[in-house]
This record gives structure tokens, C-alpha cells and sequence, in this order.
């Protein structure tokens, strides 16, 4: 059973690193964490997994290497003055999760959730996150949102949608955008797209606008405990007020949080309705045909799985689906997709603190994409697309990127 | 108990000027020395001492500082920095266990995960050559697009890098036919401990290319391969390439990918079919010597790509938890005697149907009962993973969940599996066990490995022992080291353990050679005249030997006498 | 004379007198082979049978610093036993046990003085056998063949025609005994690994005796397949065989494989020659070999296909249907002869025949090398050049390519015809072979056993290589007793 189904004596936000300690010793090296799934890997190019040891070579970037770090802090080998470049180790990572998808399913283990547990430590111990981390945090304690942007402003992408005010109205179906498409102009059609297309297939559906909050993802991805579960018990108990039976998200880190870290929140009460990202939801309005996709879109494309909505969570399928019920989409696949898809570089506060080594990542991306002969990247995910787009603004290659709801509704004719 | 707790671990770092002659080679983002970063260079996978000594806080294991060259040029500039100075060094890819712990301080580890370039593939003569950070996955994929592969991928991993493997180790599923990865070696370029760049081969003669591995004249390829690390730093290897027939990459499985929702399903790891053009049948027998006699009887018939028994475990390889591992050897899921054959139609595609009916022949013959849909199919299901595995082994080191601290790895002609249970057994009895996955090869087949045609093979049996309780795992070590002195009192040859045949064991185990021990110190002299790289580990110089505490010698010479042989002065 | 004596007495003392030989006729015969190699007599001869016996051979000469030169059979033809430096020829073709065969494991322990011939004889009623060279010498040590790397008629075969050794005994140079392989810790041999996993046994392979004298040798052996066939292919020039053998073997067909031209072949199936006793020999008469040289294509590409142990045609049957495929896909021709396919069906067991070819004209000197197959046109063109400036005549030279490991590399043999090097025309010959030689290596060509004369051509070029093989000759063998002057020793 993984983090997400066994129930253990406690849950993972309760978990000191000497939790770990078993698990840490027992590190095997066997490089998984570093390296696409045997039979997955098709070419030497693609053949790696981990974006930072990929980058800078060296061991402690990887999720082994965290293993080892975490020993040793928990034997007292060293400590934080013996080694104050460990910070950069354990944030200079996406938490993108490949590692410990390839070491759950080789070795039983957890090197995510190991390093995450390392940046609570470090959070607690006042040892992290990083300057730029704290001002994140600043952001979102202050504005309930980490781009240090006024509450105030962030409705202004749905001016040109009418979705209903879930302050004063009441509706079946909550959209929750996430604060990076609701505050980075450059993502509004996106969250514009996706919610015109339910308003399009007849979901009463409805927003908390100004008042949504942070679902508290990048707080839990850096690692500072307190501050996450203060957002997540405001947010589980406006939703469950709200009278909403679902709650579709926008971004996948908003999902991933809603339905997966929230349960692992000690006492905290459980969100009552069900949860599902916009990609699993399109899907199925798709299949009971409540829209239409009529107008051909001659573009090949390639999909780019966002780590959140993909390999943690498991949606793999919908957006294939989706894109293959448009008319004129080819897709054609990268080599590492799905449980072995490589990151866009820009999740786990990775972005914030190294932006050089996000952006190379993105680039590092582009180049896959690129290499399909595709012309379009396509995802879903607000922090996916902020850094592929500075990708292709590195890269040598051209590419377009659109987010998946731009096609669809072009394609339903809206 | 790891002792105090308080007690801090730090290493010794190297004295300035070596650093900055070294940062001056590789550049400053490219050396480092930082606590944390040494940490991940000291702990090894498979090597049980380096967990006893971390155990113990014993700041040895940490390298002064880790480099990370990117070519041949800048690995000799390190190597002649490290023999001026008088620093030892290790060369290191994954760290399992191919490369050494240090032993002296302080020691520089050049880790070589820049070098990670396959150079060519030359499908006119069959070859790749390679950088040391290329594994057996990433050369499989580029040579199965050409319609080649290597011949075959390690047991433990397919992220195994070819060229520390050459240093000690390449086992492969297919071996059968393909033979051990010293037959697949047909060059190296390598930085000697003394900075001198050997290459071996036609290749060492201008213009004769790089395409045959003996010579001139006698071989040194037998003296740097399996050398522990102790040769000196493998900066190109060229391997064989095999004609291959199977699909030129793994066909999806119909179940579709995992996530970290639900990874554990065994679903996402059952390949419904071998690769194209390959065929993998399994067969169960009613007991041991059946299952030899079938194996020899299939071995010789000169049918397959790979003969092999697994026994206990498949338990680890198509288990996704180590709980579902150790519920299935409690209950014996799996044949306690078995084989695997893999056929393959290299040759035509009647081929397989011919080699099917020879197998069937000879199974009826000696008795034995194929899985299908009749026989076993629940078993038969779980072997998928298998299917995919044969060839590239991916699955392996689920074996190394607690910790894979011992093995005894014999070698020698097919009936030395009876002696191996045997011995393995009275082990157990002697040391006690450490995990209750470690009867394997007591209670049912030890892992049986057919190699060329059946003329000889190796065997496996291991102890997993908790890697945080230290007792265990020395304890796993006296099984290492009892089975050396099994073998040699049985007289059946070294133990090639794979982690085991360090020192002191060679200096302390003179029966072998007669004296091997003296002749790879003459050897150690020619290739390694300061002593500098991976010291401690092949074989001892006289004066290092010295050094050695009597505690050691005594305890080496206590197991020595539970087998009457005479104890090591 | 005093020293020689005192020799010759030390000898006799420790192995008897009917063990010691210094008769000078007998030294005469010792002094040369029909290689090129400058003749020089031995001191003694010491004929041994006992490894106990020839580790104290060893202790001895090591302290008095008198070169010994090991000999298994007398049939090397490139002068690897010729004292060059004089001292003791060790003679051990009367070592000759068969030790044991391992029927169930497929393997076989010798001496060094079994010879080919009577290897195979004795491994037939087995159902087994060894994988020989083309053109070993019944008489030859087969324990040298395979510790010299003569490369086996299979060598196309990578899993039956390579790799033969497993373990084996072995007398250092200081009188030391060592064991490879599983023997490496007494008890009996079974595998080709040890000490630890080195493959260590290779460093003595190739070596001329210089590093060690082995004196036994754990062999792989195979199945004696009851059926065999030959398919013949026939050519105009070489290069128009390389793409059908690349075809051929990429899908693995048979396990042997190789080309020879007219000249060889027409030597092999020659009815009025036999195989000579010893090299050199008497020439014969020529006719009915030019006839049946006239008659024969000038290249034949030969494929040799095995049964296997259980339904052996069905076997053949699947891999005669690819041989098939490739004819339609590359349009070669097959050349049927009922008598050539019956000869070289017997010659995969029993390689010999083809060494009729010495009849020719007594003698011959081979440039054996080993390249890739698309170069062989290359060296196919120096070696015109080559002859035509030594007006020697095209046709009669042999020619032998053996495919190895499916076409990775080739092993090339090319026989320049003479009379006996010490007479004659055969001293005429030697410059012709030397610049042959000279120019194969400048363009590449590698000699990975460097007999002779070719050591200094390769060694000069071999770097580091030639470097530490001296610093290991040196920790072995500081005094460099054991044939010294071979290789860069």
C-alpha cells in the first residue's frame, strides 16, 4: 500500500524523519531514482529520470542521495553546521516524484517523502526553507496566494465568465482555479477555456472568485507543516460549508492537494465532496457527449503529463482521451511519459529559489517534445506551462504550447 | 544500535594544494567536498562492511572529496595528482559495490557520471563502445533500434554501469548462450593507478580498429577485469553486440502505468507475452536432482538463450512489497524446484517451434510439469514479470529491500548446487538466520545460473539481514566468510562471493592459487607502484597486511577452523 | 664446455639420464622449425612427464639463470621453441595423459603432449569433441593450440567456436604452482573463473611459454554432431562475398565459416597429397593439384551446419531454409561438389587436411593476422603489390579467412610457397614475407600472436601495452629464463 492508500499508525504529516530511519539505511543505490523503468527506456537520451542529478551530476541531488543525508542526520553523523549546503540538496528538487515512483515500486520506498520530511525538519529546526521560500509563504499567510499579489485581484480572469458566486449563491460543482491561473494573465485563457467548456456542457458550476483561498501546495511541498494545515482546515471547512457535491480543480496541485495531502493532515476533518481535475471531468462530458467536438484542429501535438496530475495522482488517460476525440489532433508521444514522464522543472518551490536550473529542466523538456516532430506541447497545469514557456523561450527549438482546454474549445466551436 | 549518537563523523580532507591542483583539472564546479556531498560517496549498496562501519562512526569510509572528470585526459591529470601527493583514490559509478569504501584518509572518489556517452555503435563489426556511465538499459535501447543488443542484463539491475561491472561482476539471465560480460569485452581504455593510459586489444596497434579482444601476445584483459576496482579507471569500454530479434523497444503493458496511487498492483508488472521472436516456458520439478539432470539434459542439447533456476527468488522479483515477498516464501507459492527457458528465433522463425519440441523431449524424459493454464496458472501469472525481465532485468533489486549483505556465489560444474544446499544449510545452522527469506537454496533451488552450454554455472544463496541492526550484518558477514572456508575444505574452488573477495580475505585465504594472494601483489606492483588506487581492496601490500588488527586476523581465523583449516599467521 | 657439463650433470642428477639428451644431432633437430627464426641449438634436452618435475626444472634454472624453453609437441611453425638464447629445451610431448573426461559437464582435462588427433580420437566414442583450428596438425599439443589461440574452424560460432579454456595448471616461472579457474583451490577444475572472478588464465595465452608453462588444461568440449552438412558458395573476388556472410551471420546460421581461395582449396582435396609427418617435407608432384585448382572456383565460401543432439535433421532442416532466404535475397551461387562438400565435412573434426598443402612445395610461411571482413580487399591489394614487386606469382599463394564471433572480426592466413627456410629458395622467400608483413601491419593489420619476427613489428607499436607485459615479465620471471627473446621479452 502506498502513502495514498495504507492507512499506517500515522499519517505522513505526523512523520519525523526518525520515522524513516529503517527505510533510510536501506537504501539500495540500485539508481532507480536516477533512471527511467527498464523497460520503459527507449534511447540513451531519454534515458534518465531525475531532473536535478541529470543537471549536476552529483548524488545528493537525487532521491538516493537524500536517503543517505537523511541517515546520516538521523545518527548524528553531522548537523547543519557541519554541512550548510544541504539546503540546496533538498530544494533543488521538484518533487516531481519519479524517484520515488520507480523506488516504491522496486524497493518499497519513499525518497520523496523522505526529502519532504527533510525540508519539515529543516523548516522546523528555522534551518529552512529558503529567503525565497519565506517570502512565498509571506504571500500566501498574507494574500492566500504565493505571487504576492492582492486578494483583490484575483477574480479579474473570470470578468469574461459568468460563474456563479459560490459566496452568495449555491451550485452543484465548485471550480477551484488555483492562484497561478488566476494571477498570471499569460494563464487566464486557460482557466477561461476551462471553464467556458463546462459552462458549455451545462454544469452548474460556480467559483469563491476573490475569496478562494491557497490549497496550500507549494506550503506543503517547502515543507512548513504549520502554515499548511492552518490553510487546509480554512479550506476544507469553507468547501464543506459551501454545500458543493464536487469540486473540479484547474491546476493539478491543487488537486493532488485536495485529494490526497488534505487526508494526510492529522484531525483535520475530511473534505465531503468529491474531488476531480478538470482533464478527468472534460473526459467524461466527452464520453456521455454533453459536448461535441465538431470543428478539426490539424496540429500534431505531443502531451507532456504533469507530474501532480499524472504520476501522482494517476491520471494518465483522460487528456489522451480528450485529444483523441478532437478532431485533426495526431498525437504523438515523448519517450518518458506517464509514471516516467520528466518534469517541467517548475514544481516543489524549485522554481522560486533556482529559477536556472527550472528553466534548464523546461529546456531539457522542449528538446523531447521537440523531438517527436510534434508541433505543439500540450498539458494541463498552470505551473507546467508558466515554465515550459520559459523553456521554449530558451530553447533552440520552436515549439507552440497550449493548454488542453484552449483545444477543446476550439474544437466544440465556443 | 548505531553507537552514540551524539558522536559526529567527519572526514579528512585533502591538504589545500591537492584540492586546488584538483579544482584546477576539472574546474571549481566540478570538485566537492562538502559534508553532505562525501556522505552519499561512503555508504555502499551490496558491501555489508560499509554498513557495519557506519554503524561504528567510522570516519575511514568518507572520501576528502568527490571529482567528477569528463574525459580520459582530465582522469589521468587526477591520477597523476593523486600519485604525487601520495592520496589513494577510488573510481565510482553507482556505488554498489564495485567501487570500494576508502579505507585511508583521506581518499578522493572520482565519480565518473559526466562520462555517460555511448560513443558508437558499429553494427558492421558488432560493437559499441561506451563511456563508464553507460548502463546496460541505455546501450539495449540504442542497439535494439539497430537490430542488436549486448546479449544480455545483470541480475540485480539493468541500470548496472558495463564498465564497473567489468571491474568484478556481469551476470546475465541469458548467459547461456551469451556467456558472462567477460565474453562480451572487446576493449578497454583505462588510466592505470600510475597515470599510464592502457588500451587493450587490436585497438592498442595504430589502425588495426577496435574489434578484437585478445593480445598481443598473452591477455591483460584477464588482470584489469575483476580486479575490484584495483586496475585503475575504465574511461572507454567497447562491448559485443548480438544479433537481436525482439521488438526494438518493450511494448506497452495492456494494464497500463502505474502511479503512486496504486504502483503496487502487480498488473503493471505482467507482461502478457515475452518480447517478439522469444519465448519464455516455465518448469516445475518433483525435486532437486530432476531439476539439475533437466537442466543439464536442456543445456546440452544446445537449445535457448537463457537456462536458469530461480527458486525463492521469484519471490522478490514478482513481488511488488516486501511483505507480499515474505507471505509468498512462507507459503511456498512459487516451485520450490524449478527452471526457466528462454527460446528465441534468431536463426528462422522455425526455430523456436524445433527448440520447443527438443524441451518437451527432454522434460518428458526426465519428468517435470510446464506451468500453464493447466498447471499452476496463478504462478504461472506471477511469473510475468519474467517475460520482460529475461532480457532486461529491471525487477532485480527488489531483493536488496532490507539489505543484500552476503552472497555465496560458487561457481563450478552443475552438480556443485547439491554441495551449495548443502553447505548452505549447515550455515544457517551454524550462523542462524537473518531474515526469513534466506532459506532459499535451503529449503528449495538456489538460484542456478546455466551458463555456456552448461559447463559450468554459478549459484546463489544470500542472507538479507537488517541493515540498521549491526549484529545482523556481521553476522551476514561470517557467512561470507565461513563460505570461503566451505568451499576450500570441500575443495570446490573460491567462493566468488560478490562482495566478499576482498581483503582480508585473499592474503588470509593462501589455499587459493596456491598463493594468489602473492602473485597479485607482483601484479599490484606492475599496474599500481604507489599503492594508490582502491587500496585495501584486491590484495594488501606487505606492509598494509601489517596493519591489519589482530582482531580481524582472529576472527577470520575462528571461522577457518569451524572448516579445520589452519589459521593465518 | 665446464659450464655445459656441470648442465648436463645437474640435470641428469635430478631426472636420470634417459630423461637428459645432449646428443648434438638431437640438439641439431631442436634448433629449427620451417619457420624463418634464426636456428640455434639447445644446451640440453629434458624430456618431462610430472609437474612436480618441472617446477624443480624451473627452481633450478631460475637460480642458475638458464633459459628454458618449453615444448609441447614440435609442431609450432613459427619458431616459438627455437632457444634462441640457448639453454634447456623442456620437451613434454611425453606428458601426454588424457587426465579426465568430464562427460556430464562437457569438459576435458589434458597434458601438453596430447596431441590433435589423439584428442579427438579419444573424445568420439563419447559422442563429444574439441573445437580445433584449421590446419592444427594431428600431432600438434592440443594444449597449446588453444593456450596459443589458434582460432577454431567454429570461430564463427560465438558460443561453440571461442573461449575454450576453463582452468588450468600452471608453473611459474620461479618453480611455483598455480591454478586457475574453479582449481584455483585444489580440489578439481570446472570452471574458467578464479581466483575470485578473474579471468587471469588469459594472461598466460598467447604468451609463448614465457610467462609460465601450463601443464594441464581444462577444455570445454561439445557434441559430436552425426550430422553435418557443407554448403558450398562460390566467387570471383572477395569482396563479393562480404555482404552474403554478413546476411548468414546475423541470423547465426551454422557454426563454421570461412573462405579459402582455389589454392587451398585444390590443396585440401588433392588425391595425391597427404598430410606430411613433420614441416618442412618433401615437395610432390603438382599435376593432378593445378588440375583441380583449374578447376575450382577462385574463392568458395564454406558453411558448415550442425545437428543437434535430438532431431538433428529438423534442425538442419530450419536453419537450410534461411541459408535459402539469403540465396534469394543476395542471388549467390551454391557450388555443389559432392567430394569437396565430404572433405571438408571431415575437416571440422579433423582439421588437417588442408596442411597437404605444404606439399606444394615443401614448405610454407604463413602471414596470419586478423582484421575485420570489409578490409580484407584492402590487404588483399598490399599483397599484390607486395608480390608483384617480388615477382612472385599470385597463384600460388593460399588464402584462408575465418569469420569470428558472426562477422566481428576475421582471422586471415596467407601462405607464401617454399622449399625449406634453411635452403634453397626458401631464404629468398623470407625478405618477401617480412615486407609483407611490414605492410599488412603499417595499414593495420593486427598480429595478436607476434611470432617471430612480427613481435618486434608489433610491440614497437604497441605503447603502454608492451610496457607492462615487460613489468609483469619482469615480476614473474626477473630472471627471464623462461624462452627469452620471444615476444618484447
Amino acid at each position: 500500500m502506498t502513502y495514498y492508500e495504507k492507512k499506517p499508525e500515522k499519517k505522513f504529516f505526523e512523520k519525523q524523519l526518525e520515522d524513516y530511519r529503517d527505510m533510510v539505511w536501506g537504501c539500495a543505490r540500485c539508481n532507480w531514482c536516477q533512471n527511467q523503468w527498464g523497460w520503459n527506456v527507449k534511447s540513451a537520451e531519454f534515458s534518465e529520470i531525475c531532473p536535478a542529478f541529470h543537471e549536476y551530476r552529483i548524488f545528493p541531488y537525487s532521491g538516493m542521495g537524500k536517503m543517505h543525508i537523511a541517515r546520516a542526520l538521523i545518527e548524528g553523523d553531522f548537523d547543519y553546521d557541519d554541512a550548510p549546503e544541504m539546503i540546496d540538496f533538498i530544494y533543488t528538487c521538484t518533487t516531481c516524484g519519479a524517484c520515488e515512483m520507480n523506488c516504491q515500486r522496486l524497493q518499497d520506498k519513499e525518497p520523496l517523502k523522505v526529502n519532504e520530511t527533510l525540508r519539515a525538519k529543516f523548516v522546523q529546526d528555522g534551518f529552512g526553507p529558503k529567503p525565497e521560500h519565506k517570502r512565498l509563504i509571506a504571500s500566501v499567510k498574507n494574500y492566500s496566494n504565493p505571487w504576492m499579489q492582492p486578494r483583490t485581484q484575483r477574480d479579474r480572469w473570470a470578468r469574461t465568465i459568468k460563474l456563479k458566486d459560490l459566496n452568495k449563491e449555491k451550485a452543484e460543482t465548485l471550480f477551484f482555479v488555483g492562484c497561478t491561473a488566476a494571477f498570471n494573465n499569460t494563464l487566464w485563457k486557460m482557466a477561461q477555456s476551462t471553464a467556458a467548456i463546462l459552462l458549455a456542457a451545462g454544469v452548474d458550476v460556480g467559483m469563491f472568485g476573490k475569496e478562494e483561498l491557497c490549497c496550500g501546495s507549494p506550503i506543503a511541498r517547502i515543507g512548513d507543516r504549520e502554515t499548511f494545515f492552518t490553510i487546509a482546515q480554512q479550506n476544507v471547512k469553507r468547501i464543506n460549508e459551501s454545500g458543493v457535491r464536487e469540486i473540479i480543480t484547474f491546476c493539478p496541485g491543487c488537486y493532488r492537494s485536495l485529494q490526497h495531502d488534505y487526508p494526510e493532515v492529522p484531525g483535520l476533518e475530511p473534505l465531503r465532496p468529491a474531488v476531480y481535475h478538470s482533464t478527468e471531468y472534460v473526459a467524461r462530458l466527452l464520453r456521455e457527449q454533453r459536448l461535441i467536438p465538431q470543428k478539426p484542429i490539424p496540429l500534431k501535438v505531443t502531451w507532456h503529463d504533469p507530474c501532480h496530475l499524472g504520476r501522482h495522482c494517476g491520471i494518465y488517460d483522460a487528456p489522451r482521451d480528450i485529444l483523441a476525440a478532437l478532431p485533426g489532433i495526431e498525437l504523438v508521444e515523448m519517450e518518458r511519459i506517464k509514471d516516467q514522464a520528466w518534469c517541467c522543472g517548475g514544481g516543489g518551490g524549485a522554481r522560486a529559489a533556482y529559477p536556472n536550473f527550472a528553466r534548464a529542466t523546461a529546456v531539457k523538456r522542449i528538446a523531447e517534445a521537440y523531438k517527436t516532430g510534434a508541433l505543439a506541447i500540450v498539458t494541463q497545469c498552470p505551473f507546467c506551462e508558466q515554465n515550459l514557456m520559459d523553456g521554449i523561450a530558451q530553447s533552440e527549438h520552436s515549439m507552440q504550447l497550449y493548454d488542453l482546454s484552449e483545444l477543446v474549445i476550439k474544437a466544440i466551436g465556443e | 544500535m548505531t553507537e552514540n549518537k551524539t558522536q559526529k563523523v567527519q572526514q579528512k580532507k585533502l591538504p589545500r594544494e591537492v584540492y586546488t591542483a584538483l579544482q584546477g583539472v576539472v574546474g571549481e564546479q566540478w570538485i566537492y567536498e562538502q559534508r553532505s556531498v562525501v556522505e552519499t560517496y561512503s555508504k555502499l549498496s551490496i558491501d555489508a562492511s560499509t554498513f557495519v562501519r557506519k554503524h561504528k562512526k567510522d570516519p575511514h569510509i568518507l572520501p576528502a572529496c568527490v571529482v567528477l572528470p569528463a574525459s580520459t585526459e582530465e582522469i589521468q591529470a587526477i591520477v597523476r595528482i593523486c600519485n604525487r601527493y601520495h592520496i589513494p583514490f577510488i573510481p565510482f559509478t553507482n556505488g554498489q559495490v564495485f567501487s570500494a569504501p576508502t579505507n585511508t584518509m583521506p581518499t578522493v572518489v572520482i565519480h565518473l557520471s559526466r562520462m555517460n556517452k555511448i560513443i558508437r555503435i558499429d553494427t558492421e563489426n558488432l560493437s559499441a563502445t561506451l563511456q563508464p556511465y553507460v548502463d546496460y538499459g541505455q546501450l539495449q535501447a540504442e542497439a535494439m533500434k539497430r537490430g542488436l543488443w549486448n546479449g544480455g542484463s545483470p541480475l540485480a539491475t539493468s541500470l548496472c554501469k558495463i564498465a564497473s561491472q567489468y571491474s568484478f561482476a556481469g551476470l546475465w539471465q541469458t548467459d547461456l548462450k551469451y556467456g558472462l560480460l567477460n565474453r562480451n569485452i572487446v576493449s578497454v581504455t583505462m588510466v592505470l593507478p600510475d597515470g599510464e593510459i592502457l588500451v587493450t586489444g587490436s585497438r592498442c596497434i595504430p589502425k588495426a580498429g577496435d574489434f578484437l579482444e585478445y593480445g598481443p601476445g598473452p591477455d591483460l584483459m584477464g588482470l584489469l577485469r575483476s580486479a575490484a576496482g584495483t586496475s585503475g579507471i575504465v574511461t572507454e569500454i567497447t562491448v559485443k553486440l548480438h544479433t537481436w530479434v525482439g521488438d526494438q523497444c518493450f511494448p506497452e503493458i495492456p494494464a497500463g502505468r502505474p502511479s503512486l496511487v496504486d504502483v503496487h498492483e502487480p498488473k503493471y508488472d505482467n507482461p502478457p507475452e515475452p518480447l517478439k521472436n522469444h519465448r519464455l516456458y516455465w518448469i516445475e520439478f518433483k525435486d532437486f536432482a530432476s531439476e539439475i539432470k533437466a537442466m543439464r539434459g536442456i543445456a546440452h542439447s544446445g537449445i535457448g538463450i537463457g537456462l536458469n533456476a530461480t527458486g525463492v527468488y521469484s519471490a522478490f522479483y514478482c513481488s511488488q512489497t516486501q511483505d507480499m515477498t515474505i507471505e509468498r516464501c512462507k507459503k511456498k507459492f512459487f516451485p520450490d524446484w524449478n527452471c526457466y527457458v528462454i527460446l528465441a528465433n534468431i536463426t528462422s522463425e522455425k526455430q523456436i517451434a524445433y527448440e520447443e519440441k527438443v524441451l518437451r523431449h527432454i522434460i518428458e524424459e526426465i519428468g517435470g510439469t510446464f506451468l500453464s493454464e493447466h498447471h499452476k496458472p496463478k504462478v504461472l501469472e506471477a511469473l510475468k514479470p519474467w517475460n520482460y525481465d529475461c532480457i532486461r532485468h529491471t525487477t532485480g533489486f527488489r531483493m536488496n529491500r532490507k539489505m543484500y549483505a552476503n552472497a555465496w556465489l560458487p561457481v563450478g560444474p552443475l552438480e556443485n548446487a547439491f554441495v551449495t544446499m548443502e553447505q548452505w544449510k549447515k550455515a544457517l545452522d551454524i550462523f542462524g538466520e537473518c531474515d526469513i527469506t534466506d532459506r532459499g537454496g535451503a529449503d528449495d533451488t538456489p538460484f542456478v545460473y546455466a551458463l555456456q552450454r552448461g559447463h559450468f554455472c554459478f549459484f546463489e544463496t544470500d542472507n538479507y539481514p537488517d541493515p540498521v541492526v549491526p549484529e545482523e550484518i556481521e553476522k551476514a558477514q561470517a557467512y561470507g566468510i565461513y563460505g570461503n572456508a566451505t568451499f576450500i575444505r570441500h575443495n570446490l574452488g573460491p567462493m566468488l562471493m560478490a562482495f566478499l573477495n576482498v581483503e582480508p580475505l585473499t592474503t588470509m585465504f593462501p589455499e587459493v592459487g596456491p598463493n594468489a594472494y602473492l602473485l597479485m601483489r607482483k601484479l599490484r606492483r606492475v599496474f599500481d607502484p604507489q599503492s594508490v588506487c582502491s587500496p585495501g581492496r584486491q590484495v594488501f601490500t606487505e606492509e598494509e597486511w601489517q596493519q591489519v588488527p589482530a582482531e580481524v586476523k582472529e576472527s577470520i581465523n575462528k571461522i577457518r577452523a569451524l572448516q579445520n583449516l589452519p589459521a593465518i599467521v | 664446455m665446464g659450464n655445459l657439463m656441470t648442465l648436463v650433470a645437474d640435470l641428469q642428477t635430478m631426472f636420470g639420464s634417459t630423461s637428459v639428451c645432449a646428443d648434438p644431432e638431437v640438439l641439431e633437430a631442436y634448433s629449427k622449425d620451417q619457420s624463418f627464426v634464426q636456428p640455434r641449438k639447445p644446451d640440453a634436452i629434458v624430456s618431462l612427464s610430472s609437474t612436480e618435475h618441472i617446477q624443480e626444472l624451473l627452481r633450478y634454472a631460475h637460480t642458475k639463470k638458464v633459459p628454458v624453453v618449453p615444448l609441447s609437441s614440435g609442431m609450432n611453425l613459427h619458431g616459438a621453441t627455437i632457444p634462441s638464447q640457448g639453454g634447456i629445451v623442456l620437451d613434454m610431448s611425453k606428458m601426454n595423459k588424457i587426465v579426465m573426461i568430464d562427460t556430464d559437464n562437457w569438459s576435458v582435462v589434458i597434458e601438453p603432449g596430447v596431441t590433435a588427433e589423439q584428442l579427438q580420437n579419444e573424445l568420439a566414442p563419447h559422442g563429444l569433441r574439441v573445437m580445433l583450428p584449421f590446419g592444427i596438425h594431428p600431432k600438434r599439443s592440443a594444449l597449446t593450440s588453444f593456450i596459443e589461440r589458434d582460432p577454431a574452424v567454429a570461430a564463427a560460432s560465438f558460443e561453440y567456436g571461442n573461449d575454450h579454456i576453463m582452468d588450468t595448471e600452471l608453473v611459474l616461472p620461479c618453480g611455483d604452482l598455480f591454478r586457475t579457474g574453479l582449481w584455483s583451490a585444489g580440489g578439481r577444475p570446472g570452471s574458467p573463473l578464479g581466483p575470485v572472478r578473474a579471468m587471469i588464465n588469459r594472461l598466460w595465452t598467447g604468451a609463448q611459454g614465457t610467462l609460465g608453462i601450463v601443464t594441464k588444461i581444462n577444455l570445454k568440449v561439445e557434441y559430436l554432431s552425426q550430422l553435418r552438412r557443407i554448403w558450398l558458395f562460390q566467387f570471383d573476388a572477395f569482396p563479393e562475398l562480404i555482404e552474403p556472410v554478413k546476411l548468414i551471420q546475423r541470423r547465426e546460421i551454422g557454426w563454421e565459416c570461412f573462405v579459402i581461395n582455389n589454392f587451398n582449396a585444390a590443396a585440401l582435396s588433392c588425391p595425391t597429397w597427404n598430410v606430411p609427418e613433420r614441416l618442412p617435407t618433401e615437395a610432390k608432384d603438382p599435376k593432378a593439384f593445378l588440375a583441380l585448382k583449374d578447376s575450382l572456383p577462385p574463392w568458395l565460401l564454406v558453411v558448415s551446419l550442425n545437428g543437434g543432439p535430438r532431431f538433428p535433421e529438423e534442425k538442419l532442416a530450419y536453419e537450410e531454409e534461411a541459408l535459402q532466404e539469403v540465396i534469394r535475397q543476395t542471388g549467390i551461387k551454391r557450388y555443389h561438389n559432392t567430394e569437396v562438400e565430404n572433405i571438408l565435412s571431415n575437416e571440422m573434426i579433423r582439421p588437417w587436411g588442408i596442411l597437404k598443402k605444404a606439399c606444394y612445395r615443401g614448405s610454407f610461411h604463413d602471414v596470419s593476422f586478423k582484421t575485420t571482413l570489409k578490409r580484407v580487399p584492402e590487404f588483399q591489394r598490399i599483397l599484390l603489390e607486395v608480390l608483384n614487386h617480388y615477382s612472385y606469382p599470385l597463384q600460388d599463394v593460399g588464402v584462408y579467412v575465418l569469420i569470428i564471433e558472426r562477422g566481428r572480426a576475421v582471422h586471415c592466413e596467407i601462405d607464401i610457397h617454399g622449399s625449406s627456410p634453411h635452403e634453397g629458395n626458401g631464404a629468398a622467400l623470407k625478405n618477401l614475407w617480412l615486407d609483407l608483413s611490414r605492410c599488412f601491419i603499417d595499414e593495420g593489420a593486427f598480429f595478436d600472436r607476434p611470432y617471430g619476427a612480427w613481435a618486434e613489428m608489433v610491440y614497437s607499436r604497441a605503447g603502454t601495452y608492451t610496457e607492462k607485459l615487460k613489468q609483469i615479465k619482469k615480476e614473474l620471471d626477473p630472471h627471464n629464463i623462461l624462452n627469452p627473446g620471444r615476444l618484447c621479452f
